[in-house]
């Protein structure tokens, strides 16, 4: 589904194109929320409730077994995790890597380059839909309700939030985001009534004096810095290693590209 | 510590998920595309999966 409305909409750009994917997710909360109507409309079965409306899908509840300590429910979105991590580190670190950012800094220069912008930009979309998919699909064994209410319009600013916190030029960053705007709030559960101004403004302040995000320098956090000062020691076979890691690139994306051209 | 897993497992999953979302949407952006059809995405998500 991301390919086809992939080629409607990135013919925009910025703000326009913010407000068409803005619209996609809504189009698809009021689809489960009136889908049933419809469905009914082309059935002889006037009872049938596929979606459930408002109420959404409650899956049956069933123990997860579990594995060395943690519910197989957890390692599956771990390992799931760990995964999508290794492909976009792998992808930032390769020649395909380096095409995003140039296109990100400057789509005109880099299609006078001879890069394919419409097609690496269909691919990051493509690909960062699967991604959220696959992301839905593990949660609903743990949330186990499909509610249309979980997927309104601030999902999508929560989702933002954790990329634009954490950092968006190294793929570390949003999961630092991600950790951390979801554990402050557990975190600080014990101010009570203050808790959300407290969040709030810690939020506010890692904005103000962190404008880059948590990854960059000066964070206690600063995990991609770790990960960047460990490539700087090494920095005499970089071209080896880029070697590698082109190799590698090449590896992920003889996988995606066949799945796009099909 | 796992005792402090199990007391919080249900964050550490929210946590999982939102790392994989945050991810989704860094991808998007490292192209200097801004889009918000994540969530909808991750909507279509569960209706393939085989649990539901």
């Amino acid at each position: 589904m991301a390919l086809p409305f992939g080629l409607l909409v990135l013919r925009l750009r910025d703000i326009y194109l913010a407000i068409a994917t803005l619209g996609f997710g809504e189009i698809i909360r009021i689809i489960a929320l009136n889908g049933d109507k419809v469905v009914r409309l082309f059935s002889q079965d006037k009872e049938l409730a596929i979606f459930n409306g408002a109420e959404g899908i409650t899956l049956t509840y069933t123990t997860p077994k579990v594995i060395l300590g943690l519910p197989d429910t957890t390692w599956s979105i771990l390992l799931y995790v760990i995964a999508a991590a290794y492909v976009l580190a792998t992808l930032h670190s390769s020649r395909y890597g380096r095409i995003m950012a140039s296109i990100r800094q400057d789509e005109t220069a880099a299609s006078t380059l001879g890069i394919n912008v419409v097609r690496y930009k269909l691919l990051v979309f493509v690909l960062g839909a699967a991604i959220a998919a696959g992301a839905g699909a593990l949660s609903a064994p743990i949330v186990r309700v499909i509610d249309p209410h979980n997927y309104v319009f601030s999902r999508a600013v929560d989702i933002l939030a954790y990329a634009v916190l954490g950092g968006m030029t190294h793929w570390a960053g949003p999961i630092i985001g991600a950790t951390v705007l979801t554990s402050l709030p557990e975190v600080l559960r014990f101010l009570k009534d203050q808790r959300d101004v407290v969040n709030g403004l810690i939020i506010m302040l890692s904005i103000i004096y962190l404008p880059a995000g948590l990854q960059t320098r000066g964070s206690g956090v600063c995990f991609a810095e770790f990960c960047h000062q460990t490539r700087k020691s090494s920095a005499d076979d970089t071209d080896a290693r880029r070697r590698r890691s082109d190799a590698s690139g090449n590896v992920v994306l003889g996988i995606v590209y066949p799945i796009l051209e099909w | 510590m796992p005792e402090f897993i199990t007391d919080n497992i249900s964050t550490i999953n929210f946590i999982l998920i939102n790392m994989a979302l945050g991810l989704s949407i860094y991808l998007t952006l490292a192209t200097g595309l801004l889009s918000l059809a994540n969530a909808g995405f991750m909507a279509i998500g569960p209706t393939q999966s085989p649990s539901s």
